[in-house]
């Protein structure tokens, strides 16, 4: 497991984001979102992408991963919820906040997953009504 | 007399005031600087630096860093002090260190007096202050990790890098200022109460008050910007900025005087009064390095960062919603802390362990004193109580404005306009080669491509692009 790298993905979504100009809260709940979606493909995916894709209505990023794919959705949403190993745990992640906090921070949140099928979790922000500072 | 806004013209060609400056005579082009740079600031153009100012925070990385001392500090000269009656000598925590273990603070508080200021009130009340103060800000609710404003480079990194992070920074004014305003209030009360038996006044104000001149001797180039632009309040009752490195060779001469004559006295006016005394922490010395304020403030599961690289590795993990279990980030710019501030003369190692030797020696005090020579602080009835633990509420100190993020990299104002720029960045960036050797004058190749989209360079300023372009030919 590489966590060497972790939040790279965040720090650069928030890079560019800061070029834009756009509403502070807006970028922190990306970069929060964004942090945990790469966590989780750190921990649980065995690697995959995250793609950021941002119109002037709304940002939404893709995350995808080859994992074992999410066995019982609801349960994976429940805060305090993990399947980390006990390994993972031990080097303070794991606390089973990874998905409700994407949740919390998206405007809309479509997870497609399947046993042994990967997972793909897809989030929206709505631009508009953050009210972009400008 | 000069004035603020006389100082040399290199750093006063735009808006915004900064204390670091490009001496361009000295600048090779080397481009060690951009590198350092924590805001990507720096550029190399035509074969010198350029300081971009709307990013610049003066923290001091590019005097550190330049191998050919081209990358200077304006502070302000000591001569100014001549245009006041009453010359108040602020020193930081951090010039106790400046002279060595076997340097009493008192001695050093003596020597000011004789190189010519009448009275000594140092910050470290108002970091003494600021510390009891803070403890109380933090038991109200807010968001967590709260972080440390003492330090002018964090509050002017956070509003640029950070700006989501402003309401985790601690609204209060920096001990500096804390003290500037008290000891003016304190002098000024004194004055009109007929307490000043000094009789000076050469230099009097149109109401016939004699005029108090407040000087801060400080480590740090960021406190000179910050007495000029200030953050979080107004206007800084700081009159002056003296660097360690001007004050540090009349200082040391008077104090080795001092030493050789064993005086420990001002002639004429007695051992200092003590004054000021603020009960229940240990002072406001140990602010001076790093660990200090923390020890002072006494919060369980407190963090202390230091460094510029390190400070940005944490806000970075913080602003990623993390580390909210951690109650408070002392945080300071300088590796060390101040002792290892861009204008000290000492070796910031020695100078910690000397800041060390202070703290300890003032723990019996229970607080750092304001002292005066004169009789000039006379703490009348309104000043009663201002240092007690009792009396120690936040509420005085808070900031009187709001800080505004300042988004300086924007690319433009426009969504639409500053997305397609935004892509087009990308799209730059994956074509350049990627090495950040820095030879085109921007510190890495994305800030190349960024300057490239504002049409401040082009792509054939990249070397090696352009020598694996001919070779391909």
């Amino acid at each position: 497991m590489d966590f060497s790298a972790a939040g790279k993905a965040s720090t650069e979504a928030k890079r560019f984001l800061a070029r834009l100009g756009l509403d502070q809260n807006l970028v922190k709940r990306i970069a929060i979102a964004m942090y945990e979606g790469e966590m989780n493909i750190a921990i649980h995916g065995g690697g995959g992408s995250a793609e950021l894709e941002i119109s002037t209505d709304k940002v939404e990023i893709l995350f995808q991963d080859k994992g074992p794919g999410i066995a019982d959705l609801e349960l994976a949403m429940t805060e305090g919820y993990s399947t980390a190993s006990e390994e993972v745990r031990s080097m303070g992640f794991g606390a089973g906040m990874g998905m409700p906090n994407m949740k919390r921070n998206a405007d809309s949140m479509i997870v497609d997953s399947e046993p042994g099928a990967g997972t793909r979790i897809s989030l929206m922000f709505n631009l508009s009504k953050t009210g972009p500072e400008r | 007399m000069k004035t603020r806004a006389d100082m040399r013209p290199e750093a006063q060609t735009g808006n915004f005031f900064h204390s670091v400056y490009l001496d361009k005579e000295l600048c090779v082009g080397c481009t060690t600087c951009i590198k350092r740079c924590p805001t990507q600031a720096i550029r190399v153009r035509d074969g010198k630096a350029h300081i971009a100012e709307e990013r610049c925070i003066d923290c001091g990385e590019c005097i550190r860093t330049c191998p050919k001392g081209a990358k200077k500090w304006i502070s302000d000269p000591l001569a100014v002090m001549e245009g006041y009656d009453i010359k108040v000598a602020l020193p930081a925590p951090s010039l106790y260190g400046q002279f060595g273990v076997d340097t009493a603070p008192d001695t050093v508080f003596l020597a000011l007096r004789d190189i010519g200021f009448d009275e000594v009130f140092d910050v470290a009340w108002g970091a003494a202050r600021l510390g009891l103060a803070t403890k109380e800000y933090l038991d109200a609710a807010g968001p967590r990790p709260m972080i440390s404003s003492a330090c002018p480079v964090v509050v002017r990194l956070v509003q640029l890098r950070f700006p989501s992070l402003i309401p985790q920074l601690v609204h209060l004014l920096p001990p500096f200022e804390i003290a500037a305003r008290e000891l003016r209030r304190r002098l000024e009360a004194s004055i009109a109460g007929g307490g000043d038996k000094g009789n000076r006044g050469a230099n009097r104000t149109t109401d016939g008050q004699p005029r108090i001149g407040v000087f801060f001797i400080s480590p740090c180039t960021s406190k000179v910007t910050a007495i000029r632009n200030p953050l979080g309040y107004v206007r800084s009752e700081v009159d002056a900025v003296f660097s360690f490195q001007d004050i540090y060779a009349p200082l040391k001469k008077a104090i080795q005087r001092r030493k050789a004559a064993g005086e420990s006295t001002c002639a004429g006016s007695g051992p200092p009064s003590k004054m000021g005394r603020i009960e229940g922490l240990g002072g406001g010395f140990g602010w001076a390095r790093s660990d200090g304020e923390l020890e002072a403030l006494n919060v369980p599961g407190a963090v202390s960062v230091d460094g510029i690289d390190n400070l940005i590795a944490l806000l970075e993990e913080i602003d990623n919603g993390k580390l909210g279990d951690i109650p408070y980030i002392e945080a300071l710019a300088c590796p060390g802390g101040c002792v290892g501030g861009p204008m000290v003369v000492a070796n910031p190692h020695v100078a910690r362990t000397a800041i060390k030797a202070v703290s300890v020696s003032q723990k019996g005090e229970e607080a750092p004193e304001a002292r005066s020579f004169n009789g000039g602080f006379d703490e009348g009835p309104s000043a009663a109580g201002i240092g007690r633990s009792a009396d120690a509420g936040f509420e005085a100190l808070e900031w009187e404005e709001e800080l505004p993020p300042k988004p300086v990299m924007v690319l433009d104002r426009d969504l639409e306009k500053a997305l397609a720029m935004a892509e087009r960045l990308e799209e730059l960036a994956a074509s350049l080669p990627g090495l950040d050797c820095g030879a085109c004058g921007a510190p890495d190749c994305r800030a190349l491509a960024e300057d490239i989209v504002k049409g401040e360079a082009e792509l054939d300023d990249c070397i090696v692009r352009l020598r694996r372009k001919t070779s391909d030919s």
